[in-house]
């Protein structure tokens, strides 16, 4: 017999937090692809939502069924049967039951707050804060970790690295890298760490792990769980070879020049060491470098004495500036954009540029600055749309030298393009268009454009320099027409 | 033949002129008529007034032609010397020939035209959408670990 689910079989099905489906398709009463009706041979499964679990009476009755009734002639009265559900000896979140062909009237379901599972690791503020040193994002079964977040046996780990930073393979140490869990434990009676290494991607930007139970040198599970996961990532710097690039403060600097010179002694004589040398510049540069490529502070080193003056590191010795595009429009949209027409291209710190009118008019500009952090040499990019590359390039020396030393460049400060370029107030590039105004560029009778055609469409002030002229007319009337199309005609 | 008279306002120069106010006659050409250069006579009549056209066609002649100057015979009859629009007349023919031609500027041509240009200049100044922004900043090179 057929059960026709209805909105009274869904309440209880909601009052006892539990979902139904019917041979493995979810029951929908919203004309969706779910099942309306439970038939003969179904197989009903019943899964308590998080937190609830399905039981029995104290000496075992069910109390999860289907109830019916018939008509009992002997009796006089209605008497109730059942189809009782059986709950999964594995699982009490689920229970189950096969329907069969009697004619079932309601549900009820008996449900009860069941025990919440213990994570084998819980998320910590500690585990947060190892984190968020290097920015690094820790995922679990694909979603974004928290304080308090849980992990279980099995469950799937992806650590990111922030921007500008790597996880590493620990030297010396064997299959070890950078990211792990790691705990403490005792096997009898000795004292153990444990570690749950993480793999890394090949570009170290991601660590990955499943969590496991952990176990002992022979392989066997051991009592103990995680204690803390420990995040170490270098910062990523495309600095060549061994050299630093430091964001500076003046106060970093003034400390910096105290902590260069080291003194040494033996109790009778007294060495002073410049570290100084090992400054290869400092320059002052226009503007805010762009905060991605600042990284943590990190003690600055002048070779392998530590000044413990600490600053910011750049990730990059050669900085990037993207000055932007200028739109330049043609507004005539013919010859008179590009008639008796200069272009100039003002930028920042350096001198005027002259264009070709054909690469800036109609077109878009881009400007970008390569800014040399060792020497403050710039090299200045302009690309144009009108062929997509670079058009124009220069170079520069935008970065103001800072003097650090009386050795530094033989005693002289020397910024020899400041003083040809210099400040000179701009801090936008911009192009200058200058031109003739055009005389009566559209005047009626100007005129200026050499064309050959039939002259059907034309209009306006035409003057006729040659025609091949198909008329009836007579000779002299042939003549006349040339000499007047010659002296100029209005075609209206 | 019929004579029509029109009053035109446009220049000689012009082709496609417009044509108004007509006037239609009925006429006899004499057996002298020139046909580029007509003297055509023509009777005043009550509410006509000659002097009001300067233009007129002989469609069987296919042509247009001026009215240069206007006589007046007597009291009735007006004679009118008259020169052929040979722009007007053979326009269709004028129009359909290939020519080689000074025209104005339209949008598209990009020809190495000479206009000429005032000793004045014109200062248009567009801006890039970036700029260096924010203080001075000092950066620091080294060699160390």
């Amino acid at each position: 017999m057929t059960l026709w689910i209805d909105q009274d079989l869904l309440d209880v099905l909601s009052t006892a937090h539990v979902t139904m489906t019917v041979d493995d398709v979810a029951i929908d009463l919203t004309l969706g692809d779910g099942k309306t009706n439970i038939l003969d041979g179904e197989v009903v499964v019943l899964t308590a939502d998080t937190g609830y679990e399905f039981y029995t009476g104290a000496t075992g009755e069910v109390l999860t069924f289907f109830e019916g009734s018939d008509w009992d002639p002997d009796a006089m009265d209605y008497v109730s049967f059942y189809l009782n559900f059986t709950i999964d000896t594995e699982d009490v979140t689920k229970t189950s039951v096969t329907f069969d062909d009697r004619s079932y009237e309601s549900l009820t379901v008996a449900t009860q707050e069941g025990a919440v599972a213990t994570p084998d690791y819980v998320i910590t503020a500690t585990d947060m804060q190892e984190l968020f040193g290097s920015g690094s994002v820790l995922e679990i079964n694909d979603v974004v970790a928290e304080v308090g977040s849980n992990i279980f046996i099995g469950d799937s780990l992806v650590l990111s690295a922030g921007v500008g930073y790597e996880f590493y393979l620990q030297p010396g140490v064997s299959e070890q890298t950078s990211v792990y869990f790691h705990y403490r434990g005792g096997i009898e009676d000795m004292y153990v760490e444990f570690y749950g290494i993480f793999t890394l991607s090949e570009d170290k930007k991601t660590a990955s792990f499943t969590f496991a139970d952990p176990t002992d040198f022979n392989g066997d599970p051991v009592a103990y769980k995680w204690q803390e996961i420990i995040v170490l990532a270098n910062q990523t710097t495309e600095v060549v070879g061994s050299n630093k690039v430091f964001v500076i403060s003046e106060d970093a600097w003034d400390s910096l020049n105290v902590a260069r010179f080291k003194t040494e002694g033996d109790g009778e004589t007294t060495v002073v060491y410049d570290y100084g040398k090992f400054i290869l510049n400092l320059m002052e540069l226009p503007f805010s470098i762009p905060e991605d490529l600042i990284l943590n502070s990190e003690n600055i080193y002048l070779a392998s004495y530590d000044t413990g003056v600490e600053s910011p590191v750049l990730s990059v010795d050669l900085i990037r500036v993207d000055l932007g595009s200028i739109n330049v429009p043609a507004p005539h949209g013919n010859l008179l954009d590009f008639t008796d027409v200069t272009c100039v291209l003002r930028l920042p710190r350096v001198a005027g540029v002259v264009l070709d009118a054909d690469y800036v008019v109609g077109e878009r500009v881009d400007v970008e600055y390569l800014i040399d952090c060792y020497t403050g040499l710039t090299t200045i990019n302009i690309s144009s749309t009108k062929t997509g590359s670079n058009i124009h390039t220069l170079q520069a020396d935008i970065g103001v030298k800072v003097p650090y030393s009386s050795e530094y460049n033989g005693g002289t400060v020397n910024n020899p393009d400041i003083s040809i370029g210099g400040d000179n107030g701009i801090v936008r590039p911009f192009i200058e268009i200058l031109q003739n105004d055009p005389m009566l560029p559209n005047g009626f009778f100007t005129g200026p454009v050499l064309d050959e055609s039939v002259l059907e469409g034309e209009t306006g002030f035409i003057k006729v320099e040659e025609i091949d002229l198909i008329s009836d007319a007579t000779y002299v009337e042939k003549s006349k027409i040339v000499g007047l199309l010659q002296g100029g005609v209005i075609i209206r | 033949m019929i004579l029509k008279m029109y009053k035109v306002n446009d220049g000689d120069n012009v082709i496609n002129k417009s044509l108004i106010d007509p006037a239609i006659f009925e006429i006899v050409l004499k057996n002298d008529f020139n046909i580029v250069n007509p003297t055509l006579l023509i009777s005043n009549f009550a509410g006509f007034d000659v002097r009001k056209f300067n233009y007129c066609t002989l469609e069987e002649l296919d042509r247009c032609y001026f009215i240069d100057g206007i006589t007046m015979m007597n009291g009735s009859v007006f004679r009118l010397e008259c020169s052929c629009d040979v722009l007007e007349s053979f326009k269709v023919g004028i129009l359909g020939s290939t020519a080689r031609f000074m025209r104005n500027i339209r949008t598209g041509d990009y020809f190495n035209a000479q206009i000429s240009t005032s000793i004045n200049k014109t200062v248009s100044v567009y801006e890039s959408d970036k700029s260096f922004t924010g203080l001075p900043t000092m950066v620091l090179t080294t060699i160390g670990v």
